[in-house]
């Protein structure tokens, strides 16, 4: 298995961060310490990097698709019937349908554009000499093509052919230019448009086995992840259409239509395991409109009720189970969760604990939790310990550089103390505050 | 917090003392237990040792001896503390609420005098290696988290206190 480091410097409260991502990794630290700020990046440099090759394709195919989407428009202004248009329409849906595949796909997206664009040229030409100057600028113009001479030109379509193929092959160009260089710009426009980050990092660096997969110039790809999995809150199981990105990518890999997935031994027996937690597991129906929809199910007694509505605590055990059946919970994947200890009662933060040691022993997946509970973090600690994993289990605690409101992070190895001064602070507080002291 | 200021016991009244009762912090932390590095109070820092007056009271009653805290403080502003020290635990995990719900009672049932108010804390003190912070934690919620009882090494015990 191969081994992560991860770096932040100067970000937002964050002074330092330097962290080994190689089993489970724990960050405490007070609120506002930029411990969501650092598992909301890993996410975007995991995801980011992985799916870089797939994110390119679907530019490119946008690019051709709306232009054939512009030949549809314009070609409203002389079509004969609607059916034509369709046709158009069609072309460009069969183009944003085809999955990335290799980069021979980018040939078959191409040859749909190129022959759609003949068809439209063909038509046009036909309907050339009908028509007036002024409708000929108007569609020219909207075409974002040359600036239209008065009198008749024969040349136009055939100019317009040309440039349009040119456009396409080129546009292929800079699809395989992208996915060979892989430029680092491509990276934190996705963090901005999708996932509304507004600045970056002064410095973020990832390495996987000690390569640097984030340079000034590049964004690297990752060979031993595939996947990351960031959960903020079990609440976004409550929802079903969301405006939160990490909300709705997370409820599209819970509700996966995909119906064949095979998925190991090791996976079959974690989910017998939280079966006997939860007492219950969580099943799919499909909805009246073929949709699906998650319930939970309790063995006791054939309860069966929408997981949404279920206890806070069944749904941060249903998000493992579900993830864990739809094969995504691999020796490939990284799992961040946020505050994993939110909404459950003691001994279920302990039973989850041990989960979270027993997936990165059994599975392998590799885990970072942001916590602040004293249970989570002592169970984290023994239970790795009893079940031989302590060695790839890390702990770190947000340290404030003086008075100022920026923290860097300490590697405390397997040593939770320090963790443990900073949970006491709120004994000190009770005594000042519950006690009459005159 | 302010820190607090030790004060000589000689002005509290409590059932059955007498002057020897009176002994100063370090013999009696030594007695207790604690090492020479954790031990940072001298003799001029005097305490009632109430162990002794237990023992005293039991035999003038003809009765069992009641289990109170070891030591008894007088600090500024006419308050007490009260100390117990478990130098010798090798583990926090024997430690009962009900017994040290009942020290404080029974200590506080010593206390004659109606000026001297108890200063809400019980002390109960460790060796710095078996009591650190996850230990501590442990305690306190052991403990509902309650204010007066507060688990502490003997060095830290002596930060709350005024040079």
């Amino acid at each position: 298995m191969s081994n992560y480091r991860y770096q932040i410097e100067q970000y937002h409260s964050i002074e330092k961060a330097d962290i080994a991502i190689n089993g489970i990794t724990v960050l405490a630290g007070v609120n506002g310490a930029g411990k969501s700020t650092l598992s909301r990046w890993l996410y975007y440099i995991v995801n980011i990097s992985t799916i870089y090759d797939t994110n390119r394709f679907e530019e490119y195919q946008q690019n051709l698709g709306n232009e054939i989407r512009q030949y549809a428009t314009a070609k409203k202004e002389f079509a004969e019937s609607n059916d034509e248009v369709d046709m158009l329409s069609k072309a460009r849906k069969s183009i944003l349908d085809i999955n990335y595949n290799g980069i021979e796909t980018a040939d078959e997206v191409l040859s749909i554009y190129m022959a759609a664009t003949k068809q439209f040229c063909e038509e046009w030409k036909k309907v050339l000499p009908t028509m007036n100057h002024n409708a000929l600028t108007r569609i020219s113009n909207f075409l974002h093509f040359e600036k239209i001479s008065n009198g008749s030109d024969d040349t136009l379509i055939e100019r317009f052919l040309e440039e349009r193929m040119k456009k396409g092959t080129s546009e292929k160009e800079s699809f395989f230019l992208a996915i060979k260089k892989r430029p680092i710009e491509k990276f934190f426009e996705k963090t901005r448009k999708t996932y509304h980050e507004t600045d970056r990092p002064n410095s973020i660096s990832f390495q996987e086995d000690g390569v640097e997969i984030i340079t000034d110039k590049k964004i690297g790809s990752l060979l031993g992840l595939d996947d990351a999995i960031y959960i903020d809150t079990p609440m976004a199981l409550s929802v079903t259409d969301s405006t939160n990105q990490f909300w709705n990518e997370l409820l599209f890999m819970l509700k996966n239509q995909d119906e064949n997935i095979d998925i190991s031994r090791e996976a079959k027996n974690m989910l017998k395991r939280i079966t006997l937690i939860t007492g219950g597991e969580v099943i799919e129906k499909k909805d009246v409109f073929g949709l699906k929809e998650l319930f939970y199910t309790r063995n006791s007694d054939n309860l069966t009720i929408k997981l949404e509505n279920a206890a806070t605590g069944i749904k941060t055990f249903a998000y493992i189970e579900q993830l864990l059946r739809k094969g995504y919970l691999t020796n490939r994947t990284v799992l961040i969760i946020d505050e994993p200890e939110a909404h459950l009662h003691p001994q279920w933060i302990v039973e989850f604990a041990r989960l979270l040691v027993l997936l990165n022993k059994e599975i392998g997946l590799k885990i970072m939790v942001a916590s602040h509970d004293p249970d989570m973090v002592s169970a984290i600690r023994y239970v790795s310990e009893a079940e031989g994993t302590l060695d790839y289990t890390n702990f770190y605690i947000a340290e404030q550089n003086g008075n100022s409101q920026t923290y860097t992070y300490k590697n405390l190895g397997n040593d939770i103390e320090p963790i443990f001064v900073s949970f006491n602070k709120s004994f000190e507080l009770i005594e000042k505050y519950g006690v009459d002291n005159g | 917090m302010a820190k607090y200021k030790i004060k000589s016991p000689s002005a509290i009244q409590l059932k059955g003392m007498v002057a020897a009762d009176i002994r100063g912090l370090y013999s009696l932390f030594k007695q207790e237990g604690c090492i020479e590095s954790e031990n940072k109070f001298t003799d001029d820092d005097k305490a009632v040792f109430l162990d002794d007056i237990q023992t005293r009271l039991a035999q003038k009653n003809k009765t069992d001896k009641q289990a109170s805290a070891d030591m008894l403080l007088c600090i500024d502003k006419n308050k007490y503390l009260l100390i117990d020290a478990k130098f010798n635990s090798k583990s926090v995990r024997n430690i009962d609420p009900k017994e040290l719900s009942d020290k404080l009672t029974s200590s506080r049932s010593l206390v004659l005098s109606d000026d001297f108010y108890f200063g809400n804390a019980f002390y109960v003190l460790f060796k710095s290696q078996v009591i650190n912070p996850s230990q501590q934690n442990r305690l306190k919620r052991e403990f509902q988290n309650k204010p007066q009882f507060r688990f502490m090494n003997a060095l830290q015990f002596r930060e709350l206190f005024e040079k």
